[in-house]
């Protein structure tokens, strides 16, 4: 077993990556940018190396700097989380060449499935049904124009290298084309360093279903159940539930089964996602991509099956056997996790910076919270604003729902606009609770995203705003160190590993 | 018994109504008259017991015995409210609102709706431009958005240039005519 493991990530994930690998009695390695010098998940470590810069491109997504600060701290693989270079096959290649493990695929593997267009080729010769896509294609192009006159509109753009809702498009009419490839290529450039984009057909209210595999290098492939993506704003989820209230026991056997074959096709080891549209009138449903990495979602399936992914991904990457049997997993229970954002859902979900000035999360049973920020800390544009994942569990779906409800009701954030009351008014939908829902929920519900106060409460605010107003203000003058351009603080030189 | 008054603006998730009020304390127990200015500004009197043991927090006590705890933090100008899960955002009405935040149609100033960078300016000055036409695109936190013209008009200044770093609320194209 590895002593040491780096985590080349930051946030919520980092932060749970070094809670699992301390518990395995491996010591954490933390890196960390100037703007996050101080922050959770390099608090929760047990070393940390700073990598100067504060964009993705100098700190996160460099590779180089990366690879030496784990070398320089003597570590013996490296964990990628997920998004940053989780996908990226030469992060994968440079560990290894450097004597390192890569917690995850193999390259060759993450190259396949990592690319939407080979990985639907994979699924195929598995014999699973995918959606009909173009090959990757340029603006203006024939490519384009072929499939666009196949398929009709409106149909999606999607990034071949993507995921998280980069690099994707909706376009409804031929005018809005070209210029949706070249702004989805743009951006899938920005964000994955890969701007080859391609069509697919659209499928008109689907569900978003994925299937969680988890493989070892002996050969063994299970899969431990689905789950239910279709809240989705932008294209992003922020709200998963499973079991999924969509998918009956003979669908959940068959869509576990596709998604193994998919991953024993690809040769895959360690954990995996395939997702799936899910057709809920005819129960059809297509692959859409595989995911070879950890997924944001993972401690829902956690919650429901009493075990910790992120331990397994460890076990397996050092050469252990996967000794879960496909028939032991069963789940208990119903697990929904809620992602908590830096954004206004009133303002079309826009990214809202500042300092966590006030940062209470609830607690009680049945409730998980993976946080990456502390009250004080300043979210700024740098990184994506998912500030923290809620979950709760329960014996069933209805007490579940009422758990998270009542968690977002009693979450305490000042400072920075977050997304909490929304994911509240989502969970207290009549059609929510029936679990009669699909991608489009909040575009069929705007009532959702609308900021409805009652008379009553809205008094109140007034009252105790005038209240507030008239106490003494507790000066909170910023320490050295809150502000993230004053550049380098000196603790970062004090026992630190810092790169040039 | 003391009494303060004072004069508020709502600015989140509603903003714009202003409101006067007037707060007699005696022993805890508060007694505050809020009245609207505007259309839908409601005058109400409540009584409510507070409990803050530290700055920043609270637990009021409304008159039918129902508990709300609540908690409150300046931000520059602006006063953070949470209360039932919801956050508030209120200002000092005497307090000038800098800049603001929303497109001004009247002006005809178009302002970053959030912070980020200038990824590309698709209008030149002095070029027509109809309502709903995407003018420049921004990118932050890895996304792209597209600022779209509020109404249609003529482009009477470009303020920003592809690369830029703008503020939340920071000017970027100023249209003019047809308001």
């Amino acid at each position: 077993m590895f002593t040491k493991v780096l985590v080349a990530n930051r946030g919520e994930i980092a932060v749970r990556i070094n809670q699992s690998l301390r518990a395995m009695g491996i010591a954490p390695i933390a890196v960390y940018s100037d703007a996050d010098a101080g922050a959770p998940h390099v608090a929760s470590a047990d070393y940390s190396v700073a990598l100067p810069g504060n964009t993705a491109e100098e700190t996160y997504l460099n590779i180089p700097v990366i690879v030496k600060a784990a070398l320089d701290c003597g570590a013996d693989a490296i964990h990628p989380g997920y998004g940053f270079l989780s996908e990226n096959p030469e992060f994968a290649r440079a560990c290894h060449e450097a004597g390192m493990t890569f917690i995850g695929p193999t390259p060759e593997s993450m190259e396949a499935l990592g690319d939407k267009v080979r990985s639907k080729e994979i699924a195929q010769r598995a014999g699973v049904p995918v959606v009909p896509s173009s090959p990757v294609c340029r603006p203006r192009d024939n490519a384009t124009r072929e499939f666009a006159e196949q398929w009709g509109y409106p149909l999606m753009v999607k990034a071949a290298a993507g995921g998280g809702g980069r690099g994707m498009r909706l376009v409804q009419d031929r005018q809005d084309l070209d210029r949706a490839v070249e702004s989805a290529g743009r951006e899938a450039l920005a964000a994955f360093g890969d701007g080859r984009v391609f069509l697919e057909r659209y499928i008109a209210n689907p569900r978003h279903v994925e299937v969680q595999v988890m493989a070892d290098s002996f050969g063994h492939t299970i899969n431990l159940g689905e789950r239910e993506c279709s809240i989705q704003r932008r294209h992003q989820k922020i709200i998963e539930e499973t079991p999924s209230p969509a998918v009956t026991p003979e669908l959940r056997r068959r869509m576990g089964e596709a998604a193994v074959a998919i991953a024993r096709e690809a040769g895959y080891v360690n954990a995996g996602t395939a997702e799936f549209l899910l057709d809920p009138q005819s129960g059809e449903y297509f692959f859409l991509e595989m995911n070879a990495r950890l997924q944001v979602e993972h401690p829902i399936t956690e919650a429901v099956l009493g075990l910790d992914m992120v331990e397994w991904q460890i076990r397996i990457a050092s050469g252990e056997p996967l000794t879960l049997r496909q028939e032991e997993i069963q789940p208990r229970g119903h697990a929904i996790e809620c992602r908590i954002y830096a954004e206004d859902p009133y303002r079309d979900f826009a990214p809202s910076t500042g300092t966590l000035l006030r940062w209470r999360p609830p607690s009680g049973a049945g409730l998980r919270l993976d946080s990456g920020v502390a009250e004080g800390q300043e979210v700024s544009i740098y990184y994506d604003p998912m500030l923290a994942k809620l979950i709760a569990w329960a014996p069933n779906r209805d007490l579940s729902l009422r758990r998270m409800e009542v968690a977002l009701s009693q979450f305490q954030a000042l400072g920075v606009i977050t997304n909490i009351p929304v994911l509240r008014a989502v969970v207290n939908h009549p059609q929510f609770q029936a679990g009669a829902y699909d991608t489009g929920f909040l575009e069929w519900n705007p009532a959702v995203t609308a900021p409805l106060i009652a008379e009553d409460t809205q008094t109140l605010a007034r009252t105790l705003a005038a209240w507030s107003a008239t106490r003494p203000v507790a000066t909170t003058s910023p320490e050295a160190g809150t502000d993230i351009r004053a550049g380098r603080r000196p603790w970062q030189s004090v026992g630190q590993r810092t790169l040039p | 018994m003391t009494s303060t008054d004072g004069h508020m603006r709502e600015v989140y998730p509603v903003g714009g109504e202003s409101y006067r009020y007037r707060i007699a304390d005696m022993d805890g127990l508060f007694t505050i008259e809020v009245e609207g200015e505007g259309p839908t500004g409601p005058k109400a009197e409540i009584t409510i017991g507070i409990e803050s043991r530290q700055a920043g927090e609270g637990l009021c006590r409304t008159q039918s015995g129902r508990t709300h705890p609540f908690a409150w933090a300046w931000v520059g100008t602006e006063l953070h409210l949470w209360l039932d899960g919801q956050l508030f955002v209120f200002e000092r009405a005497e307090t000038r609102r800098r800049g603001g935040a929303e497109n001004n149609e009247a002006s005809g100033d178009i302002v970053a709706p959030m912070p980020g960078a200038v990824l590309e300016v698709l209008v030149g000055e002095g070029e027509r431009v109809e309502a709903g036409q995407t003018i420049l695109l921004l990118e932050s936190m890895k996304m792209e958005l597209a600022i779209t013209a509020p109404r249609s008009g003529v482009v009477r200044r470009v303020a920003v240039q592809p690369g830029q770093q703008v503020e939340r609320g920071m000017r970027l194209v100023e249209l003019e005519g047809e308001g």
